[in-house]
């Protein structure tokens, strides 16, 4: 169906019909303005470093700050527009961690960091308000919260300090998120828990240019749950903000890869995360081309090699 | 009041208490589009939508 079409037969029926779906064409067309200083009419990519010992991705983990600074160097002068640094693993059943421990994990790191790469725009992935306060003082530039900015007082704190956000989607939490996670259609399901989450934030003072929504490929997903998504990525340009995506190494891959294995007669079980870098690829590009602004990558390197070739084709 | 009735393709009107309807614009190459859209101002275009419809228990894709 055209866009003129959809016009046409709303218009037919009721007036308010029409205008909803003028309302909504328009958010999917309207240009984003600049988020924390990035373009959003171009794809960015959104390095991740995490100052933990059992984040899911090996590679990613990083215990001292030497390591980090190498790390963060390379990313960023190989087209990262965004580091993204956490000190708590959120991968299915992992425990919380003190919110002391998160804030040692983290802040001298970032206030090194900031002193020395004052123009590098870094994300503070917590969900703790208190983390959030400190990361703020030390001049982190956005927040990434993966519940969702479930608390009044996050809403109000980012709100009143007009910082960026990253609001993600999960179900439960990061220990029980994958028992049995259920949606009637995880894209509509999660479409109008963003559609509420945006109301919300609007209301309480934040700005829409300092929201960007992420779904939250595997938190409180299964695999059909996600493919789901994937496959009806554009729904959420009708929201009006941009979209960041993190398939980076995650479990979807080894699952369909091993069930590839299967039908192949092939009895491999697992896939480790650093056998996973050629899946991640494959659905960034999917991600770009469906207009998603912001790739979150353990891999920058990669990431920015496959986002050349295929902007070549443009 | 308003009446729902089945179109060729969906439910109309297609934004009412009744329907819930979402609009997915199929991204392709700019110059694939015939008076085509940028999404967001961007680098991908779309001249067409995909439409999901929910009316109570049933979901329909267009």
């Amino acid at each position: 169906m055209s866009p003129k079409d959809l016009l046409r037969l709303s218009k037919v029926h009721c007036k308010g019909s029409l205008i909803k779906a003028e309302m909504i064409l328009e958010k999917i067309v309207k240009k984003r303005p600049a988020y924390s200083n990035c373009d959003m009419s171009q794809p960015h990519i959104m390095g991740v470093i995490n100052l933990t010992p059992d984040s899911f991705y090996k590679n990613s983990r990083k215990q001292d700050y030497i390591s980090v600074e190498k790390t963060f160097k390379k990313m960023i002068n190989f087209g990262a527009s965004i580091i993204d640094i956490g000190g708590e693993s959120t991968k299915p059943g992992s425990q919380t961690i003190s919110v002391s421990e998160e804030k040692r994990r983290v802040m001298r790191v970032i206030e090194r960091l900031k002193e020395k790469n004052s123009k590098s725009l870094i994300s503070l992935d917590t969900r703790n308000l208190s983390t959030m306060k400190i990361g703020y003082e030390n001049k982190v530039d956005i927040i990434n919260d993966i519940t969702g900015f479930n608390d009044k007082n996050k809403i109000n704190y980012v709100s009143k300090n007009k910082i960026p956000i990253i609001v993600m989607h999960m179900q439960k939490d990061p220990i029980t998120m994958q028992n049995n996670p259920k949606y009637s259609f995880a894209p509509i399901d999660i479409y109008k828990f963003f559609l509420k989450k945006i109301n919300e934030l609007l209301s309480m003072g934040v700005d829409s240019e300092n929201i960007i929504i992420d779904p939250g490929i595997g938190f409180g997903k299964n695999k059909f749950h996600n493919l789901d998504i994937l496959r009806n990525l554009s729904i959420f340009h009708s929201l009006g903000v941009p979209i960041l995506i993190g398939l980076s190494r995650k479990s979807l891959i080894e699952e369909l890869t091993v069930d590839n294995y299967r039908s192949w007669g092939i009895n491999k079980k697992t896939v480790c995360p650093s056998k996973r870098l050629c899946g991640s690829i494959a659905f960034a590009m999917h991600a770009i081309n469906c207009g998603v602004q912001v790739i979150r990558t353990h891999d920058v390197i990669e990431t920015k090699q496959a986002m050349i070739c295929q902007r070549a084709l443009l | 009041m308003i009446t729902v009735e089945k179109e060729k393709y969906l439910f109309a009107p297609p934004f009412c208490e009744d329907v819930e309807t979402f609009i997915l614009p199929i991204p392709k190459f700019e110059s694939d589009t015939y008076n085509g859209f940028k999404i967001a101002g961007g680098w991908r275009s779309f001249d067409q939508l995909r439409v999901i419809q929910k009316r109570g228990e049933r979901t329909e894709k267009l």
